[in-house]
């Protein structure tokens, strides 16, 4: 599955760690350094590419990475961050 | 998630964009151009002699989303009367910006204020000079832009759009000041008061003519006071006055490169000659900025209560003294005037 930012948000990197305002809720959030990571590959990548390069930047097994991702972009698209591409 | 919605998690993520040369904050003049006369303006009174084109703009945008930039405000002169405005406007929140505009509200249609809406800024920022259009119309030199103003408001308000309304005070005003706060309050819009005024960029000191008066001027901050909303700053030993050369950026209406919307003493270069991103990267002149804004803070911890917790600006003070860590009669005089407020 893809994903692609919601339209109503602002977001950046500050030193790798992702700001994102969301517009819609008038409220802004930050990402740790591995969701940032993410984060910044969403506009790309699906979500099984995402999982491998997880995997193989932080020396887990891939499911252990495609668990991750997935469930922290189902996470974004609850909160409404991100929409299916 | 972490803590960058927090004030002390913004604090932090700012320390750092501080420390990177980061440039989180862009003023972007589309132009010099304006339908008004501002009696005050600090713009030059020429039009935009070779202005930057859309596509021109939208390379700047490009090259700001890889210096890290969070936010484009864009203004000018009037920044609606670009011929390009909404291609720019468009393309700064496909880059996903988070987008300020400043206008003088009297060109918005309904046709603009929906185009505007589409756009999803964070702020519309609009000046409102007076509580009549007698005192506003004498402000902005033009008949009738009084009017102007408070149709466009009601056109962006209607549509949800977040909304500033700032007054400079100045002696033409300075009298209405409590209609102005009233008129604001009525019309539900946040607003801010500011009794700084600036030389023209091109060095032209007329503007500093409008200034207003001592009493004016203690009245402003009294009501201030009474919002809770003195202005104030808090300075540490080592740390910088401002975002002057790290964290602010601002390009003028010809591509010339600023560290600071205030600061033209020395431009970076042209975005014409060279990429927006090698100018940040490699330009003395942004180094020399960002080292007077650590000189400015080192030196009004020095200067004294009153002018150490009152915010500084080194590129007023160059404009106003000649020396960018120098505050000039009018700063100190609003220094001490917050000081005996808040510590009577």
């Amino acid at each position: 599955m893809s994903y692609r930012y919601a339209p109503r948000l602002a977001w950046q990197l500050i030193d790798g760690e992702a700001v994102v305002v969301d517009l819609d809720r008038s409220r802004t959030l930050g990402l740790n350094r591995v969701a940032s990571l993410i984060w910044s590959f969403l506009p790309e990548r699906d979500e099984a590419t995402i999982a491998a390069e997880m995997a193989r930047r932080f020396d887990v097994s891939l499911e252990t990475a495609t668990s991750d991702v997935s469930e922290f972009l189902r996470s974004l698209r609850a909160q409404g961050l991100v929409v299916e591409a | 998630m972490t803590d960058a919605g927090t004030a002390p998690g913004w604090l932090r993520l700012k320390g750092r964009a501080l420390a990177l040369a980061q440039p989180l904050s862009a003023n972007l003049e589309l132009t010099y151009r304006c339908n008004w006369r501002c009696v005050f303006c600090y713009n030059p009174r020429h039009h935009d002699l070779r202005g930057l084109r859309g596509p021109e703009w939208i390379a700047v945008l490009d090259d700001l989303r890889a210096l890290g930039t969070l936010a484009v405000a864009l203004t000018g002169g009037e920044a609606l009367t670009h011929p390009d405005f909404l291609a720019i406007a468009r393309a700064a929140r496909e880059r996903s910006f988070a987008l300020r505009i400043f206008t003088n509200g009297s060109l918005v249609t309904e046709a603009m204020a929906d185009a505007l809406a589409a756009l999803d800024p964070i702020g519309v920022e609009m000046s409102l000079h007076g509580a009549s259009a007698e005192t506003h119309d004498r402000t902005t030199g033009r008949p009738g832009s009084f009017d102007a103003l408070l149709h466009g408001l009601e056109r962006l308000q209607r549509r949800g759009l977040p909304l500033l309304l700032k007054t400079p005070l100045t002696w033409i005003n300075e009298q209405e000041l409590d209609a102005i706060i009233e008129l604001a309050a009525r019309l539900n819009v946040p607003h801010k008061l500011d009794a700084t005024l600036t030389p023209r960029d091109d060095g032209d000191r007329s503007p500093l003519e409008y200034r207003a008066s001592p009493e004016g001027v203690e009245r402003m901050y009294g009501r201030l006071a009474e919002r809770g909303r003195l202005p104030f700053t808090e300075r540490a030993a080592g740390a910088v006055n401002c975002g002057l050369g790290r964290i602010t950026v601002a390009i003028d209406p010809e591509g010339n490169v600023y560290p600071c919307l205030q600061w033209k003493r020395t431009s970076l270069g042209n975005v014409r000659q060279t990429p927006l991103r090698d100018l940040w990267r490699s330009s003395p002149e942004r180094a020399e900025a960002a080292r007077v804004a650590l000189a400015a803070n080192e030196a009004l911890m020095g200067m004294g209560e009153a002018l150490a917790r009152f915010p500084f600006c080194p590129a007023l003070a160059f404009q106003r003294t000649g020396d960018p860590l120098r505050p000039d009669e009018t700063h100190t005089l609003q220094a001490e005037t917050v000081q005996r407020i808040r510590d009577p």
